[in-house]
């Protein structure tokens, strides 16, 4: 898989998100040569790069290490370049309807080849099922059930009226 | 003995000076209560005592040689805010906008609100970074044609990046500072109006250079020694073919003047013990 820099050795992971002028500043290389140095390891889940110059590129990465010292080690490492860690914070969420304006990422087609496998939600992380019956045609989303026991990955058009739908990357985990 | 250029007579009143565009206008500190209250940079470490009154000299040599090519407009200086001296630091001016500092230290954001309150009183459109986010203004953020060349890590916060691109239009290249000697960026890189470029290449990492070399074409980078940089001869203002900057980098003289540049040096020795020079004590606001 594209992206990929993962061992075997890996057991912790986080995911985290940055954003900014991250390819002509060569900062998402920076970023990328920091983990190796510091002998982490990443996948990168999700990557926008700006149409234009004066807009700011995004980019998901799941970070790996061997224990949870070495990944808050690895993650203050990386503060500076203005990593913000998703995997440790809950998902936001919000009622189908009216539709969320801010619209879930599931839309978009880079999403759809690194489907994140968990959601956190209220400190604990539920496993997110793709729904079978999903339409291609339709926008995706993250779907949540009313109790928050459920996650699953479904087209808009499969909703149920009393589900929650998930809104920006904030609490999606890739491992 | 030669009036000083700030007596209270000869100060713009604060705030009620009309910014006129066409004519560049440049905003400075009289030195009054410039001080080593503190250390916050490598050069206030351990340095030798401020002279005060020299101080008070070299500012009012540079507020004349500045006089020379531009309008220079006065901030109140405050007692207890010794580094509003530092004018460079105050905001990042694009047109009407300004983008007023965070700063990363305590001991400097005293200044936020009173340099606030002269930019909206000046006519700007002022915006302030979240509380969360550290900008060191014009410091950290110089336009070169059109883009900016933004510093962070050691006093700015890189997701102050994404806000200069929001206010201005620009792209941003974001430049990791990696000498804490030099912890703005307006201490290693200073653009010239015709696209040419002083800058430290020791002051950046592999990336940091490569980014410049990708975007200023060779001949229009000048490239100073570490003995000059470490004279802040990158700290250097422009306007116009003039270029100002401390005494003591002959060879950037020699450069410029190829290039077509009038230089004037001036010895700023005293606010070398601060960390800053003259590029620091100034800010071009139009």
């Amino acid at each position: 898989m594209a992206g990929v820099k993962q061992t075997a050795s890996a057991k912790v992971s986080a995911v985290v998100e940055f954003e900014g002028h991250l390819i002509d500043s060569l900062t998402l290389a920076r970023v990328m040569d920091l983990i190796e140095e510091l002998h982490g390891e990443y996948q990168l889940n999700y990557l926008h790069i700006a149409k234009s110059k004066a807009n700011v590129s995004k980019a998901i990465l799941t970070l790996f290490k061997s224990s949870q010292g070495e990944l808050d080690e690895l993650l203050g490492q990386l503060l500076p370049y203005g990593i913000r860690v998703l995997s440790q914070e809950s998902a936001v969420l919000q009622p189908t309807e009216p539709l969320a304006s801010q619209v879930p990422i599931a839309t978009e087609a880079a999403f759809r080849l690194h489907l994140p496998k968990q959601i956190r939600i209220e400190g604990k992380n539920l496993p997110i099922t793709l729904d079978p019956s999903a339409n291609n045609d339709s926008e995706w989303v993250i779907a949540v059930s009313s109790q928050k026991t459920s996650a699953r990955l479904t087209s808009r058009d499969r909703l149920n009226e009393d589900e929650l739908l998930v809104c920006g990357y904030q609490g999606l985990c890739w491992s | 003995m030669t009036k000083s250029a700030t007596s209270k007579s000869a100060i713009n009143p604060v705030g009620i000076t009309p910014l006129s565009h066409g004519t560049p206008k440049i905003l400075m500190c009289p030195p009054d209560y410039f001080a080593l209250e503190y250390a916050i940079n490598p050069w206030m470490e351990n340095t030798a005592p401020l002279d005060r009154d020299l101080a008070r000299r070299q500012w009012d040599t540079l507020y004349q040689a500045i006089s020379q090519e531009a309008g220079v407009l006065v901030i109140e200086p405050v007692e207890g805010l010794p580094d509003l001296v530092f004018t460079a630091n105050a905001a990042f001016i694009y047109g009407q906008e300004a983008i007023i500092a965070h700063y990363k230290h305590p001991e400097r954001r005293g200044e936020e609100p009173h340099c606030a309150q002269w930019f909206k009183a000046s006519g700007f459109n002022v915006t302030l970074p979240p509380n969360d986010i550290f900008f060191e203004g014009a410091g950290d953020a110089l336009i070169w044609q059109d883009r900016i060349f933004a510093g962070y890590k050691t006093r700015t916060d890189i997701r102050s990046h994404t806000l200069l691109s929001e206010v201005t239009g620009l792209p941003v290249l974001s430049l990791e500072l990696i000498n804490p000697n030099f912890y703005h960026i307006d201490v290693c890189l200073c653009p010239l109006e015709d696209g040419h470029f002083i800058y430290s290449p020791e002051a950046f990492n592999e990336y940091g250079n490569l980014v410049i070399e990708a975007n200023v074409p060779e001949r229009k980078r000048i490239a100073v020694s570490p003995e000059e940089a470490a004279q802040f001869a990158c700290n250097a203002i422009n306007i116009g073919r003039r270029v100002i900057f401390n005494q003591g980098s002959n060879r950037l003289s020699e450069a410029l003047f190829e290039r077509g540049f009038n230089v004037t040096q001036i010895d700023l020795s005293e606010f070398l013990k601060s960390g800053g020079s003259a590029k620091c004590l100034s800010l071009r606001v139009a």
